[in-house]
């Protein structure tokens, strides 16, 4: 089930909400579970099997290293615990990487063997990535162990951030499990989040995509470089919308719930250099490979060779973690050049430069490497790169250019003001404003995102059948 | 009180109130699920409204059972229509200038997009056509036709900037594949001469009878028709139709009126509905004005096969092969033949080369628009069946 239909708002929502409420404290984590394993099932009814074997699998394990723990018997206990790491991460590879790691086999070597088309599980990355984190964290005796499987099936599954994140670590969440408070004020909150979150995937992100979906369309050979430029900013504003919008959702949804979760993007797009960017985009899953795999790996307190290899393990991992294909690979190696670079090399001079100039700067390689992330291959990267520099002939624009700019220009203004944190500062000083006016202004305001969201969510199945088409 | 807590005040009355009218807005939608009877047709959107789903365990497995209770709700969604067309204006707000492949051009047209040839089946046709015109070459007159659609006639009403792609570099295609076996008539000029009238609907992909005149004015002489009736008397039949772009993009307010034009001739004729074996003695379908599509008063909509029998003296037989687009311009050709036989090749599936026989056929006419004519697949295997 995705947040943004019909069926999750009218059906799901309220019926798990009331239930929620209505159940006293000690059932609410098993209601919470339930409810899950029904969203999963809902998207996904055969792989929720998988999850459920996750969680059991896990929760045993949990207990095991606890128990070796107090047996002081270290060599098992590491054992237990690569094992358990292993089949994890096992598991995950193989729904996730097998076909693609097969074609590269068959590719390198020549042979062909079968490649059967195994469907991805959905929120898988997620969900390993949070049971890795309380594995790990038991292991290093960060947390203790959760002997109440409900607790912990709820934490393995809470469906506000079982698709899309954010990621919430074990460790985050440990006390919220037993004890969390629902209040109105929270909850009230919530929806705010969860409103402005639906307008920013529904509003935003689906409606800016068909302009990149347009512009990507026309083969790069025929695409103006403005063109080019217009099509790969609506895929910058489509993918930030889109992912902020959802992890938006599922705070507002935690907060519903009484759960406080990790805000997970924070204005990426006004940073003023790379390192900056990385520090506010995702925030929950660059915070995870810090913890669980740049750390340990001896992070920058090691010598800048030992650091230049860190580095370029955990964003190969983290361009991996984004899909089974060489662009995200690519994608993550770009960021590590570009980090190492900064830290290295320009960083010191970066911060001298015009404030101005380091926002371009940042800008023009988020963007770059969005179109690395859109790949559809090597050579259409290459093409659709070329494209935007106008070395493909196509001149600077055409009429179809200016169509573009001025169908989506409006949508184009708000969502660049929306990337930065100036549409909230004028919304604050709105809703300050008079006595009551202001109030009602900023209430009215978050009612229009929703009914308007609503609006383009029914619209969804608007599909006139065209019988005397012909 | 500080200025701190009356800023928390304030924040927590716009929650407070925010959260109310969200909760009030899915409940609402709910109690009208629950209580108010499913709608089973739209109207609007033409077609059948999704039931409530079926729980079956294979339904579940499948995912089918989820897919339609989304649909189920959607569809069945309070005030539905008003959610549809207070989106449509949300887009045009947000300076959209199309919708559903469907431009939102000025002066109030709907105008759908060019479409881009077909290759594989665009190039089978043309050689079936050429084969088939080839072996009736020196029995049969064969003229062929495509008309450009309003998107390239009527482009000085596109939204400023749109792509359009060039619809005679198409049909000058055509021509040079099929121009040697028979006579091609390209009538752009001959319509773009007339781009400022209303030979285009507003709210629907097909020409005005009006269009259609003006394509027979330039494509007698070809037919061999030496003096034509040039007066017609012409019938207002209704100016509420609101047809499939209208439909498709949602700007459901967009309404065109419906001309028939009958020409001033003392012609009798019988329509027969080969196939159907229905006869009627008129063209026109008046039952079609009271339905949605109300562009099938002209030969009630696409058939197979239709013979029309006239009284005219004269002798020559017609074979009209055809889209939707000939069925307006069919009342032009009445006076002039004593058999006008039109197959719709995606429906046909007769031998053609037969007809041309036994119907005693003396002349061909191909009649398509260049929108349907790039994106058929039906023409090469009407032409080359054999049974």
């Amino acid at each position: 089930m995705i947040f943004s239909s019909t069926f999750f708002l009218c059906v799901f929502l309220p019926v798990t909400l009331i239930l929620y409420y209505i159940l006293p404290f000690r059932f609410k984590n098993a209601l919470l579970l339930l409810a899950s394993l029904v969203f999963y099932a809902w998207g996904e009814p055969v792989y929720v099997l998988l999850m459920m074997f996750s969680i059991v699998f896990n929760y045993f394990a949990g207990i095991q290293l606890g128990d070796l723990k107090s047996r002081r018997v270290r060599r098992i206990r590491k054992h237990v615990f690569v094992f358990t790491v292993a089949v994890n991460v096992g598991i995950l590879c193989f729904f996730k990487y097998y076909g693609f790691f097969l074609t590269n086999v068959n590719a390198l070597l020549g042979t062909h063997i079968p490649i059967k088309d195994l469907a991805l599980p959905i929120g898988i990355s997620f969900y390993t990535f949070q049971i890795l984190s309380y594995v790990i964290d038991v292991y290093w005796g960060n947390v203790d162990v959760q002997f109440n499987i409900i607790d912990f099936g709820a934490y393995i599954t809470m469906f506000p951030q079982l698709i899309a994140g954010p990621i919430v670590r074990y460790e985050d969440i440990q006390r919220q499990l037993k004890k969390r408070t629902i209040t109105l004020d929270k909850a009230a909150d919530g929806a705010v989040w969860f409103i402005r979150g639906l307008a920013k995937k529904v509003l935003l992100a689906n409606n800016i995509g068909m302009l990149f979906d347009t512009v990507f369309a026309i083969p790069a050979a025929q695409r103006p470089a403005l063109t080019a430029w217009i099509g790969i900013i609506a895929y910058t504003f489509q993918i930030y919308f889109d992912f902020s919008g959802y992890s938006d959702m599922a705070i507002g949804l935690g907060k519903m719930m009484g759960f406080t979760f990790v805000q997970n993007f924070d204005h990426p797009y006004i940073s003023r250099s790379i390192t900056e960017f990385w520090r506010r985009w995702h925030i929950s899953l660059s915070t995870w490979f810090r913890e669980y795999v740049y750390i340990p790996l001896g992070g920058n307190r090691v010598n800048p060779l030992r650091h230049i290899r860190n580095i370029m393990i955990v964003w190969a991992l983290t361009g991996l973690w984004h899909g089974a294909a060489w662009c995200y690979i690519l994608w993550g190696l770009y960021y590590g050049i570009l980090l190492l670079l900064e830290k290295y090399i320009w960083g010191r001079f970066l911060q001298k430069c015009p404030r101005i100039f380091q926002h371009i700067y940042t800008i023009f390689f988020f963007i770059i490497g969005w179109l690395i992330f859109t790949a559809p291959s090597a050579s259409g990267l290459w093409d659709n790169f070329k494209a935007m520099f106008g070395l493909l002939g196509n001149g600077f624009s055409n009429s179809a250019t200016w169509y573009y700019l001025t169908s989506y220009l409006i949508l184009l203004i708000l969502c660049i003001l929306c990337s930065t944190p100036l549409v909230r500062t004028l919304f604050g000083m709105v809703s300050q404003a008079g006595k009551r006016w202001g109030q009602i202004v900023a209430s009215a305001v978050y009612v229009l995102m929703f009914i308007t969201s609503l609006a383009y969510l029914v619209n969804a199945t608007y599909n006139p059948f065209l019988y005397f088409k012909f | 009180m500080n200025r701190r807590t009356q800023q928390k005040q304030k924040n927590r009355f716009i929650r407070i109130v925010t959260l109310v009218l969200f909760a009030a807005i899915i409940i609402l939608a709910d109690i009208f699920l629950l209580v108010s009877h499913n709608r089973e047709f739209s109207e609007r959107e033409n077609r059948v409204l999704a039931k409530p789903p079926v729980l079956t365990t294979s339904n579940l497995l499948s995912g089918k059972y989820m897919t339609q209770a989304e649909s189920f709700i959607s569809d069945q969604f309070f005030l539905r229509d008003g959610w549809i067309t207070y989106k449509l204006n949300a887009d045009k707000l947000l300076g959209k200038k199309e919708s559903n492949g469907v431009y939102l051009g000025k002066e109030g047209y709907l105008i759908e997009q060019a479409k881009e040839p077909a290759e594989e089946d665009f190039e089978r046709n043309l050689d079936a056509i050429r084969d088939f015109a080839l072996r009736h070459a020196g029995d049969q007159n064969i003229v062929m036709t495509v008309i450009p659609n309003a998107v390239y006639v009527m482009s000085h009403l596109l939204p400023t900037g749109a792509p359009a792609i060039d619809q005679e570099a198409i049909l000058d295609r055509i021509s040079e594949k099929v121009g040697t076996v028979l006579h091609f008539e390209d009538l752009t000029q001959d319509l773009i001469a007339h781009r400022h009238e209303y030979i285009y609907y507003k709210s629907d992909h097909h020409w005005t009878s009006l269009g259609a005149r003006y394509a027979f004015d330039a494509l007698y002489p070809s037919l061999g028709i030496t003096d034509p009736v040039d007066t017609y008397t012409q019938y207002k039949v209704t100016d509420q139709f609101s047809g499939t772009l209208a439909s498709a993009s949602g700007a459901s307010d967009v309404r065109d009126e419906i001309d028939l034009f009958v020409p001033d001739s003392d012609i009798q004729y019988v329509v027969e509905y080969v196939g159907d074996s229905k006869k009627s003695a008129t063209i026109y379908s008046s039952s079609a004005l009271d339905t949605n599509s109300k562009y099938e008063v002209f030969l009630a909509g696409n058939h197979p096969l239709i013979k029309i029998r006239t009284t005219a003296p004269n002798k020559k037989n017609l074979l009209l092969i055809k889209d939707s687009y000939a069925n307006a311009f069919v009342q032009f050709l009445l006076p002039y033949y004593g058999t006008i036989y039109i197959v719709d090749p995606r429906y046909y599936s007769d031998d053609l080369d037969k007809l041309v026989t036994t119907g005693e056929i003396t002349d061909i006419l191909f009649l398509y628009n260049v929108n349907t004519f790039v994106e058929d697949n039906s023409i090469a295997g009407a032409l080359t069946a054999e049974s």
